[in-house]
């Protein structure tokens, strides 16, 4: 076998990355009980509400750390939930996509996008439904941008989360009528729930949106406990808003907020790995984010609120997820508390991989394989002799495939 | 059908349609093209369920979820997999005991054989060789889950007992040259 990647130089590398990685994050000690120092004195709202409020003021704007909600809903930063009961009864419907890139050495310029929907019913033994949906685009409206160049992945990527949340919201609305479906009734995305599709570099950037928002609205109607789970994650806004306490009001300005000061490089599930005992969540915050406060602005119902869960098991060591729930469902304590046991109970089914029963199954309905592909490809190859085409594969990539191909034995014959 | 060979064949289903009548020693029949008057008849010997690293996940939580348990059994495309060895065929009903001319193609439906086809199949005692000399399977007591299933399709006890010694005779000239495992033989079919 040809091995391209000269591993005698890569094995050095990698014991030096494991050093490295070593000394971070026993460097993160000192860091977190600094960290811890000032949580403890987060439990006062009314301190933390007046920080947030000088950040908001003219003249800053650079902070996008936590916040915690607006009244009445505020909860006490420095606060945790322990786990509730989970409803008797509840649906859950999990929606991911996977796709199939545009690719100019194909036999045609196309892209797929596959999305899974699982919908799974807690409570009593009731068989989970699944659907599939694959859909190819191959018009030159669908693949070029509006200067006639072919779109790039990222568009891809935004339509096809745009393409989840819009069957996440049917599924929704589908079980919102269905009177044998449980109540409540759960939604969860595979990721965070604010998005941004503004990237000078996504074609069509304000349909995208626009359709996001319907089905942000359509979710809303059908009363779904609409939950992201973007999983661990490296982000730090806890530790912002923990910086931005250690800071004297005079000291609240853009420069001092550029870094989280002496706390930077720490991550929210890396801190709350030492609060929350398992099954625990945090207080429910949101990101200040003039993102964030575009959503709210859209609706204040679509403004994005967040809490951390430790999704172990008694006994385990601790796995932070972050959680995002729009204001809607943040509103009722009912729904959020349905939440929380639901998640805990979804991440107990799979044993020792704590993530959603539910999202990993829309993970395997969706995900196209490499095998899957080139099935797609053949297929495509045939459609276009039919109409008399000659599909061919680009000489770059017929000549890598030559290259990368099997080597064989010398025999000999008898 | 999965995949086929003339000496045999590999079929698929979904855990929840395997029922006590699939077991080992079972007798099918699969179609070899769209007359419906060529099939060829096998003896299932092998039952297997395939894992995934999901299922093994599963299998390691502390409770098993129903919910999942189903998901699990009906919605997810990891079949029970049987393995299946030809022992004959059926042209127009009769029974020859020699492998089928070719084997079925892959998707087809693979059936149990009736009661009477049972009956008829095992009228003659012609399939022995070719499950005792088939290597790679359990072949002795394959061929004693097969008599003994085929001897529970007789109306009456005598007729039972009258079968099985006939098998057993049989296996006495076919096995003459091994006698401890014609002695295990016969202890499998013992009436």
């Amino acid at each position: 076998m040809n091995v391209a990647v000269a591993f005698n130089q890569l094995v050095d590398q990698v014991q030096r990355m494991g050093r490295y990685l070593g000394t971070r994050w026993n460097s993160a000690a000192d860091r977190i009980a600094l960290a811890l120092e000032r949580f403890d004195a987060a439990c006062d709202l009314e301190r933390v509400q007046e920080r947030i409020k000088l950040v908001r003021g003219a003249g800053v704007s650079g902070y996008r750390g936590a916040a915690p909600l607006d009244a009445p809903l505020s909860e006490i930063v420095c606060g945790v939930a322990d786990p509730p009961s989970p409803p008797d009864r509840a649906t859950l419907i999990a929606a991911d996509g996977s796709q199939i890139y545009p690719d100019p050495h194909a036999p045609a310029l196309y892209y797929l996008i596959n999305t899974g929907v699982f919908t799974y019913y807690h409570g009593e033994p009731r068989l989970p439904n699944q659907q599939s949906a694959p859909q190819l685009y191959y018009k030159q409206s669908e693949i070029e941008d509006q200067d006639g160049r072919t779109i790039n992945n990222q568009t891809v990527n935004a339509r096809r989360t745009v393409e989840e949340m819009k069957r996440l919201a049917e599924r929704a609305a589908e079980l919102a009528t269905d009177s044998t479906a449980y109540r409540p009734l759960i939604a969860l995305h595979d990721g965070g729930l604010l998005k941004f599709f503004g990237a000078s570099e996504i074609a069509g950037a304000k349909q995208l949106e626009a359709d996001y928002f319907k089905a942000l609205r359509s979710l809303a109607e059908s009363r779904a406990v609409l939950a992201g789970y973007p999983g661990a994650q490296r982000a730090s806004y806890v530790i912002a808003l923990l910086h931005l306490l250690s800071l004297a009001p005079e000291q609240v300005n853009d420069a001092n907020l550029k870094t989280n000061g002496d706390l930077e490089g720490l991550s929210d599930a890396r801190f709350y790995a030492e609060i929350l005992l398992p099954g625990q969540r945090s207080a429910l915050m949101a990101q200040n984010s003039p993102q964030n406060l575009e959503y709210k602005k859209r609706e204040p119902a679509f403004e994005i609120a967040f809490f951390y869960l430790n999704v172990a098991e008694e006994g385990e060591a601790p796995r932070i997820a972050r959680v995002d729930v729009p204001m809607w469902v943040a509103r009722e304590a009912s729904a959020v508390d349905a939440l929380h046991a639901l998640l805990l109970q979804q991440c107990a089914i799979q044993g020792r991989k704590r993530y959603p029963y539910a999202l990993t199954r829309a993970d395997e309905l969706a995900v196209v394989s490499g095998h899957e592909r080139a099935q797609v490809d053949q297929l495509i190859r045939i459609a276009m002799l039919e109409n008399g085409l000659t599909p061919e594969e680009s000489e770059k990539l017929q000549t890598k495939g030559l290259a990368r191909g099997k080597r064989r034995q010398h025999r000999i014959k008898r | 059908m999965l995949r086929a060979s003339t000496t045999g064949f590999d079929c698929g289903t979904r855990g929840s349609r395997i029922e006590a009548a699939h077991g080992f020693g079972s007798f099918v029949k699969a179609p070899l093209d769209n007359s419906g008057a060529l099939w060829a008849v096998g003896l299932i010997y092998a039952i297997r369920i395939e894992d995934d690293p999901l299922a093994r996940e599963l299998v390691m939580a502390t409770g098993v979820d129903n919910s999942a348990l189903l998901d699990q059994r009906e919605n997810r495309m990891v079949p029970v997999e049987i393995g299946v060895i030809n022992i004959g065929c059926l042209i127009d009903g009769k029974p020859y005991y020699s492998l089928p001319p070719r084997p079925p193609m892959s998707l087809t439906e693979v059936e149990l054989c009736s009661d009477a086809e049972i009956l008829r199949f095992t009228g003659r005692l012609e399939f022995f060789r070719l499950v005792l000399n088939t290597r790679e399977v359990p072949s002795d007591e394959l061929l004693g889950a097969a008599l003994q299933l085929a001897s529970e399709k007789r109306a009456s006890a005598v007729e039972r007992t009258q079968f099985l010694v006939e098998c057993g005779r049989r296996l006495a000239s076919l096995l003459s040259h091994d006698l401890t495992r014609l002695a295990h033989v016969l202890e499998l079919i013992r009436p």
